[in-house]
């Protein structure tokens, strides 16, 4: 009885593993083909979510709103050489310095929008230091001014030159 | 002592299956195969239920909403038609312990939710549900009908009954051959 009641036991749970198998298939293809289904993404496109591409006249109308704190990705020499004014420094590079160096992040604890920048559209050091802020554990959205402080600097927006 | 023996005999009768168990195979099949129906309908909708338990991570929702929905159609069917009952029913009561597992937390917890059982916003039947005691005690009952069928040998008005005994009409014939 005890070899017959495990062999039906073991066919149970592979019936039951091919319903849920069945299930999962029916569920997939039906969620596929309907017009309000899901769309599955991997985990890295649901984090990015937060990480917010703007244009240099949107970043224009926060900085005018008062609303956003403005952060160089860029390196020491470039920011002391020109940057958006108020603009906080935080060089990609620095933020992995131990204590003496180390950028100031305090602003992230203020109700202030943050907007990165670094040089143009090509360089990924924006991207970069906001997915470094997230993994910080930061929630809120963070903005990217996608064409970089060149478009800024060429739209005729404020600029602050040196030290 | 008569009567006694006469509620034993209907306790027996049970478990092997009788009339009382077929109709509950067949109810619980149907109301399955209807919550599942009224989820498939709209999944961003049932998707939206799964994230109010605040249970599975945000990046589980939409699979948890997608099988869920399959597999609840799927038993409902097999229940129904009497096919592969034992796993169905087996099935179903997993998915009957993950639900009152998943009411028990939020009602622990005092939060008053939508029970998103029967996505009456689908069926029109303009009656929502809030998670209360009562779902909790609905589903046990659903988990007592599951195990009954599941503790069940024989099922009237199922394929299983019906291809069973037609191989026992035959086995005379199939010894020979």
């Amino acid at each position: 009885m005890s070899v017959d009641g495990r062999r039906i036991s073991g066919r149970l749970l592979r019936e039951m593993i091919v319903i849920f198998a069945v299930a999962c298939a029916l569920g997939a293809a039906i969620n596929l083909l309907h017009p309000r289904g899901f769309i599955l993404v991997n985990r890295s496109t649901v984090e990015e979510r937060s990480i917010v591409p703007i244009s240099v006249d949107e970043a224009r109308i926060k900085r005018d709103a008062g609303s956003a704190v403005f952060v160089d990705a860029r390196d020491r020499a470039e920011y002391g050489f020109s940057r958006i004014p108020g603009a906080v420094s935080v060089p990609l590079l620095d933020l992995d310095r131990p204590t003496d160096g180390a950028p100031d992040l305090s602003f992230l604890d203020r109700p202030v929008e943050v907007v990165i920048y670094c040089e143009s559209a090509a360089c990924g050091a924006a991207r970069d230091l906001a997915v470094r802020i997230r993994e910080r554990g930061y929630e809120r959205a963070l903005y990217i001014m996608e064409k970089g402080f060149t478009e800024w600097e060429s739209k005729g927006f404020p600029v602050e030159r040196g030290e | 002592m008569g009567g006694e023996s006469g509620i034993r005999r209907a306790m027996v009768s049970m478990l092997y299956g009788n009339w009382f168990t077929t109709a509950v195979r067949l109810m619980l099949g149907g109301m399955m195969l209807f919550a599942g129906l009224v989820k498939l309908a709209d999944p961003s909708l049932f998707g939206m239920a799964v994230e109010r338990y605040e249970l599975l991570p945000a990046i589980l929702v939409p699979y948890a909403a997608t099988i869920i929905p399959a597999l609840e159609c799927l038993i409902g069917i097999s229940l129904v038609a009497g096919f592969r009952v034992r796993a169905s029913a087996a099935s179903a009561f997993v998915l009957m312990v993950l639900f009152i597992v998943a009411v028990s937390v939020n009602l622990a917890l005092g939060r008053q939710i939508d029970c998103g059982c029967f996505q009456p916003a689908v069926t029109g039947l303009g009656f929502s549900e809030t998670l209360g005691p009562w779902t909790l005690v609905r589903n046990l009952l659903f988990l007592a009908g599951f195990a009954l069928i599941f503790r069940a040998d024989r099922h009237l008005l199922s394929i299983e009954n019906a291809i069973e005994k037609t191989r026992l009409k035959n086995l005379e014939k199939s010894k020979y051959e």
